[in-house]
């Protein structure tokens, strides 16, 4: 096994529509193409994904994830990490935990304030692998997801605007 | 040649010489668009995306769903044998149905509108309908006896509309509602022709000779479906009659005996995803929902209304604050009675129980919580401030009727808003006002505070700085409310004074004046004097609890430190943030508030610090031991005030001594403080287990083989968790 981590290309359709395929097979919430879409298209350069050169399909991505950033209430600028998936038979190697690192390092260098996501209550892999990193949970929120579970909001926090009310940011609103 | 004329049906004009060829244009801005590049309406968000639906994707495109023969064959002018079981079968799973959806919080698609028949009714629906089932089967039992049961439906359907639509709860969260495009339930005939209808159902059986269990729980279910048709006179009406609340409990209950002896199926197709397939659908497609095997799902949402009815016997705004504070306290209540309740006490006609205008309403819990009348601090406080605050305080109100979730959310809003009415109130020297408001401040804070705990929302690290948070804000109020409390003494002692003053007076008009003002003051202010220092006597009690609660936990945290089994931050340092970071974005909902104000994250560490046993062989027993005895000591403290307080509810606040305004809540409020003094003794077990398995091990030195975990005991109560010790599970064995 050779994991080799790279951004995404999206002039590669293929690359796209395997993609798709890896977090169809995983996540529990239907996505349909309009979610991919929103995502990897508005922010590539925030989509990671991990490949084996040493597999037989070494194109094919066995890992990947899917963040955006975005103003948030126009006081801090927030990452969210909306997508991450292993192929199972890849998962126990840290290949989640590496993609994370290459995300939040590149939404840290854009100067993201804060990193946020949802994840489900029940899913203590995920918990585990995003509060070892430093993510809390903000609030919980009930019957959150499709499957009907509640999720949790993480946050970890890369500056002090993070840790202000938005309220008391607006008069240091970012330039847009 | 029919193709062609239906084509040209189409054509937008005949004359082509208007039309402008867009092709070249077209290519023109394709070509310059980037591969990459999406074109879609900037209002299309990640919420939009997350909500669209995508043809041939079967997780998406509910007209993928596949049906089975029997469920696209099903036809509801078909009276499928044998009726009576049949129709009762139908009936049955449709009554689950509607438990799945309330109870359950299932969707409207997935229960109640699986059912043909709703569909088939809903379909027909035209405005004037009178009573009658849309369908015709020649069998008196399906077109007559069914076609009311579903009318029945459909209208509880729809007052359950109404009541979504008055925003308290969140749709998909707590209540779900799509409609499938019926537009249609305005349609409905009104109550008493749906009354009737059952109603003359209910006699066609009357008449039947048949002694068959299906006869009888037919007849039962028809009185149920009367029961939830009514449930609308508690919002119409503001009725307060239990009857058919009582009723209701009743027929489920029968219902439930006779579930064991039946076998109940009904025709194959009547329950299906067949609504989903071929209706407008904006949703993704879903199974049909499990449904409960009984009616127990009636017998709660029966009792909880009957619950949220009792504020209406509320004879103070103690009783009503109280009441709030607990009867959504201990579990979730069903969703109708959690709707009802803030349109019930908070009327369309801007009063509070038909009784009060919403400023009186709010000037009462001043003046109970003060015990002095609002026409000596009135004039002087505007009328905006006052209005606001009013507003607040049905904020505060209908935030205890929220999911569990929720609930915490509505107080991390609040506390902002608090702080500044507390600031307003300070500018104009109102201290009446101000004082009452800090009271609701803190005690927002500290609810928001451990309510975490309850939500799983803390992990292990953090629960040093959120009990010690917990304990400080405890503190500060535990001394306003003694500064309440001795204010109250004084007033209390200055009418006495009155009377000393007036016996050592000789007879004229000076005495004649003293006495009219001793007179008035004991005939108006004496009573609620003596009931708000009860009051606070309680409420010092109360916060007690919490405060030495918090320390216990707080010393037990120490104590697992002092071992080197945890700390107050991540056993792992982050590669992106730091301690500091982590540490204030927690408390970010408190770093804006004035008073009290957040103390700076040193303080937090300094104060772990000075807790923490750091002296090693005899001196670090002495003081394992001296922590120990404290907790043993604090434990003691809240089981007696505990039992103070319990005594206090159980003799109906008839001791002279506390005063806790939880007569309508009696029972509540006893389990709560049960749950409050088991979970004092399972700290008390935790410290010994703490100390007897570490001091152990620590010989062994293993001790490194434990972790801490948050637990939540099934008896105690779950914003103080116990911080138990576990053995480490190698996650690669």
């Amino acid at each position: 096994m050779e994991i080799v981590y790279k951004p995404l290309d999206i002039r590669n359709e293929e690359q796209f529509a395997s993609i798709k395929k890896l977090i169809d097979a995983d996540l529990s919430e239907p996505y349909s193409i309009y979610v991919y879409r929103y995502f990897l298209n508005q922010w590539p350069e925030l989509t990671y994904i991990a490949v084996d050169n040493k597999s037989g399909t070494p194109n094919i991505p066995i890992g990947c994830i899917v963040c955006k950033m975005d103003p948030h209430r126009n006081v801090r600028l927030r990452g969210y990490i909306g997508m991450l998936a292993v192929e199972s038979t890849y998962r126990g190697h840290g290949i989640a935990k590496k993609l994370v690192e290459i995300a939040i390092d590149k939404m840290q260098r854009e100067h993201c304030d804060e990193i946020m996501l949802e994840t489900e209550v029940e899913n203590s892999a995920a918990l585990n692998l995003y509060e070892g990193m430093g993510f809390i949970r903000m609030k919980r929120m009930f019957r959150y997801y499709l499957n009907e579970g509640d999720a949790f909001k993480l946050i970890l926090p890369l500056t002090e605007r993070s840790c202000t009310r938005s309220t008391f940011l607006m008069h240091g609103r970012l330039a847009t | 040649m029919e193709v062609d004329s239906i084509l040209g049906s189409l054509s937008i004009t005949d004359d082509f010489d208007q039309l402008v060829d867009v092709t070249s244009l077209f290519d023109e801005l394709c070509s310059k668009l980037k591969p990459e590049a999406i074109v879609k309406d900037p209002r299309f968000d990640l919420f939009e995306g997350t909500h669209s639906l995508e043809v041939n994707n079967s997780k998406l495109d509910s007209s993928l769903i596949e049906l089975t023969a029997e469920e696209i064959e099903f036809d509801v002018n078909v009276a499928y044998d044998p009726p009576l079981a049949s129709v009762t079968a139908i009936a049955d799973r449709l009554l689950r149905c509607v438990i799945s959806w309330l109870n359950d919080y299932q969707t409207l698609p997935t229960t109640v509108l699986s059912c043909r028949y709703t569909e088939s009714l809903l379909s027909s629906l035209v405005k004037g309908t009178t009573a009658g089932s849309s369908w015709c089967t020649g069998n008196i039992l399906y077109d007559k006896v069914l076609g009311s049961c579903i009318l029945g439906v459909c209208y509880l359907t729809k007052f359950v509309q109404k009541l979504l639509s008055a925003g308290i709860v969140f749709e998909e969260e707590d209540l779900n509602f799509n409609n499938m495009g019926f537009n249609t339930f305005d349609n409905l005939p009104g109550q008493d022709v749906v009354i009737n209808s059952l109603t003359e159902s209910l006699q066609i059986l009357e008449a039947y000779s048949d002694d068959s269990l299906h006869l009888t729980m037919l007849k039962h279910i028809l009185k149920i479906i009367i029961c939830l048709v009514h449930l609308e006179d508690h919002l119409t009406d503001y009725s307060t009659k239990t009857s058919h609340l009582d009723e209701l409990i009743e027929n489920a209950n029968s219902v439930n005996g006779i579930f064991p002896q039946l076998q109940l199926s009904p025709p194959k197709g009547a329950f299906s995803t067949y609504i989903q397939k071929h209706r407008s659908n904006q949703f993704p497609p879903r199974k049909i929902t499990k449904l409960p095997t009984d009616y127990s799902g009636f017998i709660t949402l029966a009792n909880d209304v009957k619950t949220i009815l009792l504020v209406d016997k509320a004879e103070s705004a103690l009783e009503t604050y109280q009441f709030a504070k607990f009867f959504n306290k201990l579990e979730q209540r069903h969703v109708i009675a959690r709707i009802l309740f803030p349109l019930f006490f908070i009327r369309d006609d801007r009063t509070v129980l038909g009784k009060f205008s919403y400023t009186q309403f709010y000037l009462l819990h001043v003046k109970e919580f003060s015990a002095q009348t609002p026409s000596e601090f009135e004039s002087s406080i505007g009328n905006e401030l006052i209005q606001e605050s009013s507003n607040m305080l049905l904020e505060w109100y209908q935030n205890c009727s929220q999911n569990t979730c929720r609930y915490r959310q509505g107080f991390n809003r609040q506390l902002i808003l608090w702080d500044s009415l507390q600031a307003q109130f300070e500018s104009v020297n109102s201290q009446v006002y101000c004082s009452w408001t800090y009271f609701m401040k803190l005690s927002s804070m500290i609810e928001f505070s451990l309510k975490g705990f309850d939500l799983d929302i803390y992990k292990p690290f953090e629960a040093y700085s959120m009990f010690w948070y917990v304990y400080y804000l405890s503190h500060h109020l535990e001394t306003f409310l003694k500064d309440s409390q001795n204010d109250i003494e004084s007033n209390i002692n200055a009418i006495h004074s009155m009377n000393k003053k007036l016996k050592k007076l000789k007879a004229g008009e000076k005495k004649d004046q003293l006495r009219l003002k001793y007179r008035f003051a004991m005939d108006n202010e004496m009573e609620q004097l003596q009931a708000t220092k009860q009051f606070l006597n309680y409420l010092l009690k109360e916060i007690n609890i919490t405060k030495s609660l918090c320390l216990i936990e707080v010393f037990q945290f120490a104590i697992l430190k002092s071992f080197g089994l945890i700390d107050n931050k991540n056993s792992t340092p982050s590669k992106f943030s730091n301690e500091r970071l982590i540490h204030n974005l927690r408390f970010k909902p408190f770093n804006s508030i004035g008073v009290p104000e957040l103390p700076e994250y040193e303080v937090f560490q300094q104060t772990l610090k000075d807790f923490v046993i750091e002296e090693k062989g005899a001196a670090f027993d002495i003081k394992l031991e001296r922590a120990t005895n404290f907790i043993e000591t604090e434990v003691r403290n809240v089981v007696s005030s505990i039992d103070e307080i319990m005594q206090g509810i159980k003799g109906g606040d008839n001791n002279g001594v506390l005063v806790t305004g939880t007569r309508l809540v009696q029972e509540l409020s006893l389990e709560y403080y049960c749950k409050l003094k088991h979970t004092s003794k399972a700290l008390s077990v935790n410290s010994k287990v703490i100390v007897n398995t570490l001091k152990k091990n620590i010989k062994n030195k293993d001790s490194h083989e434990y972790k801490v975990e948050l637990v939540h005991t099934t008896e105690g109560w779950n914003y103080f968790p116990i911080q138990t010790l576990r053995i480490k599970q190698d996650r690669y064995k």
